[in-house]
């Protein structure tokens, strides 16, 4: 009987190991560029302006940047974090295996993304003290002590903000130009003129 | 002779008025682009709105003037206390193209703000004066 | 007896002395005087006054040679005025560029294109000056940043001698961003109220608002604008004014020509009134040809002020044919001077009920970069037609003669002789264009209030005459704001060239007067 207790334990305390740990590895890929991009691949290109950002992307010159989930799911809690990835990929990986993204306004879209797929919680996950620095005697003339003791205000109220209220390009350098461009099929040489000229014939 | 000197005494006033009344025409005022008000730069006589109102902006926030009858609004550094600089004005308008990115204009670099944006009076478009196609006539200016 | 007469003579006296007295109130804007100054809040150098190419390069050029504390001003919410909108094109000859397009062309030619438009009227020194100065001042913009980007050929010049940057503000920009890496100072809102002279009638300084507001309303008098804080500012070695022309101010031109009436449309900006030549006329500067305004017709009738079409319009006078739709024939050489084309498209348009049609086809439209035709056609001032008959049907084009006047232009390019207008056909990459492959790009040409010909009198190296041909020390002008250069019409290019050329002049003539000063 000892033994079976013993060696049972053993064994899931192994099992779960693995699981975890392996949990914890897929969780970690399956929240990145690559892996977002491989079924995102039309807002690859909207990935993509987040490889360029110089402060939350790869571009940035000190090396630190946010992966895609560390800003478009939310850092609340776990359960929370896991809800949500589970629910959007599913809902995610249905529109992308029946839907057309190429049809889809993402111009548009954007305040659309910014209201429902942005959380205050994951800005806050780095940017932890934001809140408390703007109650300190030290930074109280600044405006941004100013703007977010406000947005402390009006909390749980019907004004409340989201920090991507103000904060609207966070992430994504460029990203109206970039999809204005792609919408753009305007030639933009004489050549290219031409060649469109006799595909529409 | 006293009759005189007396006409005299007020032809001296009468002019010394009259100067100083076109003196005092000539010199120009400070800002006054609207009426004249009593108790002039209450928050009842220039209001804010949108956002601003919203974020429950006051008076001295935005003017750095000692004074509230020298208050002006050529104030692109107090803009740009919260809105940046124009490189990041640009890209918040890059949605809407080469041709209509009212902040990427080639012929002008640092506009002062207020040209187009008003807090106290209607805003204007500066570049639907010269470019009238109609994605720029529907733009509207917060 | 006597105490009656001298009490008469007493009143007389009073009377008299109220009377002049009150003679000098009425006219309160005579000259301001040094002793009216409370005090001077800030001391400068040299000012110079407007931020387009005459004043940039005025400022750069005074840099140039040394001086160090000297301030630019505006009164606009931006810099540049009329210049930054502009099509930033400079006629010059012998360039590389020219030499490159394989051009054969001489300053002689460029000053006999000059004069011929300017009827004659214009200073034969000044023009000889912008032709033969003009080609170091070409290579100065070159060598301060300035980038050449387009090579054409403009209206009225016997040879393509036209090089632009694209627009203006590629050629005020590089240079004032030298002007500020090398620590001159640039300010908007600051509008010249005054000129501040000393009791020798010399210029010491003037008096400005600063945070001036200006106000986007053409109707709007801006000698009503009371916006903006008074201040005094002292400018040792003088003024240069370099404060453009008034075009679009709809009450000073029809000053000098009354058929500029207020609901003519210019391609100016709103800022170009004639606040300042206001202020010139009453502090007794001499001005000549004010009565010359040009129209210029290289603007779209279907678009406001400047627009987007120029590009295509001016390739469409070079490579294309222009003609009365009612009539179906063309009624002006296409490539003659702005002053010539504009009246003739007045004497035909039934004042904008019959707008000229303007085409080419393909192979002339590939001449102008694609992206300008399209804004053209975004902004519904280009048209394009994949046939004819769409064009004739869309503007009511009288059929029958319009194509037999197309084919006997076709016949006119081919044999490189126009009998009907004495055309001269431009060439491109080396050969000239028909009008015969689809699609078609037409436009429909406006007359727009463009440049002030006229305007202060003064010497080749910009020191400004008073009316009695004297020299007002200390004053100094380059620019639009001046006349003389272009007599009686001014031929496309020829402004910035006039701009560049004696903006330096000006900056070295006030340079050189401050070294005297400092020296002395």
């Amino acid at each position: 009987m000892k033994k079976i207790i013993i060696i049972t334990a053993l064994v899931s305390f192994c099992v779960t190991l693995v699981f975890v740990w392996g949990g914890i590895k897929v969780v970690k890929a399956t929240g990145d560029a690559p892996f977002c991009g491989a079924c995102h691949s039309w807002d690859g290109l909207i990935a993509q302006t987040h490889l360029q950002d110089p402060i939350h992307g790869n571009a940035n010159p000190k090396g630190v940047q946010a992966t895609c989930t560390e800003c478009h799911l939310p850092h609340s809690s776990l359960v929370a974090y896991l809800g949500v990835k589970a629910k959007n990929g599913i809902a995610e990986g249905w529109t992308t295996l029946t839907g057309d993204a190429s049809k889809k306004d993402w111009l548009a879209n954007r305040e659309h993304a910014r209201k429902n797929y942005t959380y205050d919680s994951s800005c806050l996950a780095c940017h932890s003290t934001l809140l408390d620095k703007a109650n300190q005697e030290a930074f109280k003339e600044e405006s941004s002590s100013k703007m977010h003791l406000k947005y402390i205000a009006f909390q749980e109220t019907k004004e409340a903000m989201q920090c991507t209220s103000c904060h609207k390009f966070v992430g994504h350098k460029d990203l109206g130009e970039t999809l204005f461009k792609h919408n753009d099929t305007r030639p933009e040489s004489w050549d290219e003129w031409e060649k469109q000229r006799k595909e529409k014939k | 002779m006293k009759q005189l000197w007396k006409q005299l005494l007020i032809s001296m006033v009468l002019l010394g008025g009259f100067y100083t009344v076109a003196m005092a025409a000539n010199e120009s005022g400070s800002l006054s682009a609207t009426p004249n008000l009593n108790d002039k730069y209450s928050a009842k006589n220039y209001p804010i709105e949108g956002v601003h109102q919203k974020l429950g902006l006051t008076c001295k926030e935005c003017h750095s003037e000692e004074k509230a009858e020298d208050y002006s609004s050529a104030m692109k550094a107090t803009c740009f206390k919260c809105h940046e600089n124009y490189e990041k004005l640009q890209e918040r308008t890059g949605h809407l193209g080469h041709n209509n990115n009212i902040h990427a204009s080639p012929h002008f670099t640092n506009i002062d703000c207020d040209l187009c944006h008003k807090s106290h009076q209607p805003s204007q478009n500066l570049c639907v004066q010269c470019h009238g196609q109609k994605t720029m006539k529907q733009l509207i200016v917060k | 007896m006597l105490d009656i007469q001298r009490r008469k003579a007493m009143q007389k006296l009073v009377l008299l002395g109220g009377g002049m007295a009150l003679f000098s109130t009425l006219d309160v804007q005579a000259k301001m005087l040094e002793k009216d100054v409370p005090k001077w809040d800030e001391e400068y150098d040299a000012i110079v006054v407007g931020s387009g190419y005459a004043g940039t390069a005025a400022m750069l050029s005074m840099m140039d040679k040394g001086l160090k504390n000297v301030l630019m001003i505006d009164k606009m919410q931006y810099m540049g005025g009329n210049s930054s909108i502009s099509g930033g094109s400079y006629a010059m000859s012998r360039t590389s560029i020219q030499k490159e397009n394989g051009v054969v062309d001489d300053p002689e030619m460029h000053i006999k294109d000059t004069l011929k438009s300017g009827h004659n009227l214009n200073n034969p020194e000044m023009v000889r000056i912008m032709a033969y100065e003009g080609l170091d001042a070409f290579n100065w913009l070159v060598d301060n940043g300035v980038k050449w980007k387009l090579f054409s050929r403009s209206g009225g010049h016997s040879a393509p001698r036209n090089h632009s940057v694209g627009v203006g503000s590629y050629i005020t920009m590089p240079l004032q961003e030298q002007i500020i890496k090398r620590g001159g100072q640039q300010r908007t809102r600051i509008i010249m109220d005054e000129l501040v002279y000393n009791d020798k009638g010399i210029v010491i300084g003037m008096k400005v608002r600063e945070k001036y507001e200006f106000k986007f309303d053409r109707a709007f008098d801006e000698n009503d604008n009371k916006t903006g804080k008074v201040k005094y500012y002292r400018a040792n070695a003088g003024v240069v004014l370099a404060t453009g022309g008034w075009a679009a101010d709809p009450k000073v031109r029809q000053i000098f020509d009354p058929s500029l009436t207020p609901n003519m449309p210019t391609t100016n900006h709103y800022g170009a009134t004639g606040y300042t030549i206001q202020k010139l006329i009453k502090d007794d500067v001499d001005l000549i040809d004010m009565q010359y305004i040009q129209i210029m017709h290289v603007t779209s009738a279907d678009e406001d002020s400047f627009g987007f079409a120029f590009r295509t319009i001016t390739s469409g006078y070079s490579f294309g044919m222009m003609i009365n739709p009612k009539t179906g024939r063309r009624f002006v050489n296409e490539i003659a001077d702005r002053k010539i084309s504009s009246d003739a498209i007045f004497a035909m348009n039934e004042g904008g009920k019959n707008h000229p049609i303007l085409f080419m086809d393909v192979n002339g439209a590939k001449t102008v970069e694609i992206d300008e035709l399209q804004r053209g056609i975004e902004a519904g001032a280009v048209y394009q037609f994949e046939t004819l008959d769409e064009m004739i049907a869309k503007f009511n084009i009288n059929k029958e003669p319009f194509l037999e006047e197309l084919k006997k232009y076709n016949s006119y390019v081919k044999a490189g002789k126009d009998p009907d207008f004495n055309r001269t056909f431009s060439k491109y990459k080396g050969a000239t264009i028909t009008i015969e492959q689809p699609p078609f790009f037409a436009a429909r040409p406006g007359p727009k209030i463009h440049h002030c010909m006229g305007g202060v009198h003064t010497t080749v190296n910009c020191e400004v005459f008073n009316k009695s041909g004297k020299l007002i020390e200390g004053l100094f002008a380059c620019g639009e704001v001046t006349g003389g250069r272009h007599g009686y019409n001014r031929l496309g290019s020829n402004s910035v060239v006039d701009c560049i050329v004696f903006g330096r002049r000006a900056g070295f003539a006030i340079a050189e007067r401050y070294q005297k000063m400092v020296r002395s």
